[in-house]
């Protein structure tokens, strides 16, 4: 980040002819400023949750997904700092068509990013990102945890590879 | 009378690498997972076909296979999560424990057949045809194809129990044996 | 104002491409098939008509003694078999008066003995002479399951006491062969 230096006019009043003090002070302002802003240094983490079925049941087998979390790094310096999180499924890319009865092919989960002691979620349930939440000025970890993971019809899975993200957005000025 | 002024130059250097915006900023973490794939037959309803007597002990067939009610062994809760899956069967024709050959008018086996259905279109069917002396009693077969990953409940079924031309059979404990296989079409 | 660019390089993870890891076969099995088949005999049928072997007149009615040409035609079992080795036995009674139930009188019989033949089941036929003092060739043994024609015959007639006695006057004489086969247990 910079600071911004505006030198003010420097302005010395001179009185010609005047007879001088021993000492005189002049006075020079300084000012600044710094925007809302909000940086990450560490932007992107991968969970691989490897096999997600239970070998006995075929389903999906929860403590594979809730619990994992990973940690990004930033910073906001305003106090209106926003944070928000989208969650997004688990789809099955190998065999992405809609799966024949019994079966999912889709892992749901919620996910929470938790940063400056304050939470912001979402289900990957519903389309699109949660709720936003102020998480003010604060620098250190965004801790994101997943949790209650679910399936749509709490079938057998479909074979083949998952793939879904979560996206934690910092906004300095909401 | 000089004035003295003295400016610091204020300069913050940036720590390198920092991702910084002043609109929103978005971080990612992904997520991957897999399901490897996987074929499980359901737990059989029965661990073994015991038929009793085969033979008529009465009447103008005394001697020859009696009437036997096809068999069925169900194996709930069976499924593949994976497409391209058939069943395959392997049958033993049932063969008496008694190797000797037998004399003219007489068997030492009892053919059938074996049929697992409700997996593909085409059910997998396998008749054995063992000789009356007991030779080539094993026969095998697969079934149709399922395109889809699939849970079903199946059902092996056994009958039409014939000997060979009819002979009367020997005496003694006869055995024979039925496997089937859930797996990938193309292994 | 410009923006550092970021020299992180991005983590981006991407998951094993196509195919599922190796795909398991799932089977069941071996069933037993079981069962079993009794040991056991039937006696087949009468193929040759009356279950009689009818002599007739059985004495030369010049001499009152038993004629020396007595025969009937043998009689044939067929469709007889048993499931396991078995035992045949052949088993007869001697002709006897019925009606002259006592001891005959002096010079008398009332007795006609014969042998009972039992062919076709065994290697060597099942004979059983009534009047003998043992019949050890009676019984005869097979050792496999078979199936076959039993010929059953009758012959070597003679009076019961000796061929000089006549036999006593009865219209009804009356003995009897028996078949039997029966599994080796």
């Amino acid at each position: 980040m910079r600071a911004y230096l505006t030198i003010a006019a420097l302005a010395l009043p001179l009185i010609a002819g005047a007879a001088h003090a021993q000492t005189v002070t002049g006075t020079v302002s300084i000012d600044g400023s710094v925007a809302n802003r909000c940086a990450l240094s560490i932007n992107s983490q991968t969970i691989s949750l490897g096999e997600m079925s239970l070998a006995a049941t075929g389903k999906l087998d929860t403590s594979k997904v809730d619990g994992q979390n990973r940690t990004l790094v930033g910073f906001c310096n305003g106090s209106a700092a926003a944070m928000r999180v989208e969650a997004q499924p688990l789809l099955n890319i190998t065999s992405p068509g809609a799966p024949p009865s019994g079966f999912d092919n889709r892992v749901d989960y919620t996910a929470t990013a938790n940063a400056n002691s304050v939470n912001a979620t979402d289900s990957s349930v519903v389309a699109g990102a949660g709720t936003a939440a102020t998480v003010g000025q604060f620098s250190g970890n965004i801790l994101v945890t997943l949790s209650a993971s679910s399936s749509p019809t709490s079938g057998l899975l479909v074979a083949g590879t998952y793939q879904g993200q979560v996206l934690v957005t910092l906004n300095p000025v909401p | 009378m000089k004035a003295r002024i003295a400016l610091a130059a204020l300069v913050i250097a940036a720590p390198a690498g920092m991702a910084s915006a002043q609109g929103p900023l978005e971080g990612r973490v992904a997520v991957d997972g897999s399901v490897a794939g996987r074929c499980v037959l359901g737990p059989p309803s029965q661990s073994a076909v015991p038929l009793g007597t085969l033979t008529n002990t009465s009447g103008p067939r005394t001697g020859r296979l009696a009437t036997i009610a096809a068999q069925a062994i169900n194996f709930p809760g069976s499924y593949c999560n994976f497409a391209g899956t058939r069943i395959s069967v392997s049958a033993n024709a049932m063969v008496a424990a008694d190797a000797t050959a037998p004399q003219p008018g007489f068997a030492r086996a009892v053919n059938f057949t074996s049929t697992v259905s409700n997996w593909a279109a085409a059910n997998a069917v396998v008749t054995t045809a063992a000789s009356a002396g007991g030779a080539t009693p094993a026969a095998q077969g697969p079934g149709g194809t399922h395109p889809a990953p699939k849970l079903a409940d199946l059902t092996l079924t056994l009958n039409n129990f014939a000997v060979p031309s009819d002979l009367l059979l020997v005496s003694g404990g006869y055995a024979g044996a039925v496997t089937i296989t859930l797996g990938p079409a193309t292994p | 104002m410009r923006t550092l660019s970021t020299s992180l390089a991005a983590l981006l993870a991407i998951g094993a491409a196509g195919a599922a890891s190796a795909q398991t076969t799932a089977t069941s099995g071996p069933f037993p098939v079981t069962g079993n088949v009794p040991a056991l005999c039937a006696a087949g049928t009468n193929g040759s008509g009356s279950g009689s072997f009818d002599l007739g007149v059985l004495v030369n009615t010049s001499t009152g003694l038993l004629r020396n040409d007595l025969a009937a035609p043998p009689k044939v079992l067929t469709g007889a078999f048993c499931s396991s080795a078995s035992t045949i036995t052949v088993n007869a009674t001697p002709l006897l008066s019925v009606n002259n139930v006592a001891a005959a009188p002096s010079g008398f019989s009332r007795t006609v003995n014969f042998t009972a033949t039992a062919a076709g089941w065994t290697a060597t036929a099942a004979t059983f002479t009534t009047g003998a003092a043992s019949n050890p060739g009676a019984v005869q043994t097979r050792g496999t399951a078979f199936t076959g024609d039993i010929t059953v015959s009758i012959g070597a007639f003679s009076t019961g006491g000796g061929n000089a006695l006549r036999l006593v006057a009865d219209p009804a004489y009356l003995g009897s062969v028996t078949v039997t086969l029966a599994v080796v247990s």
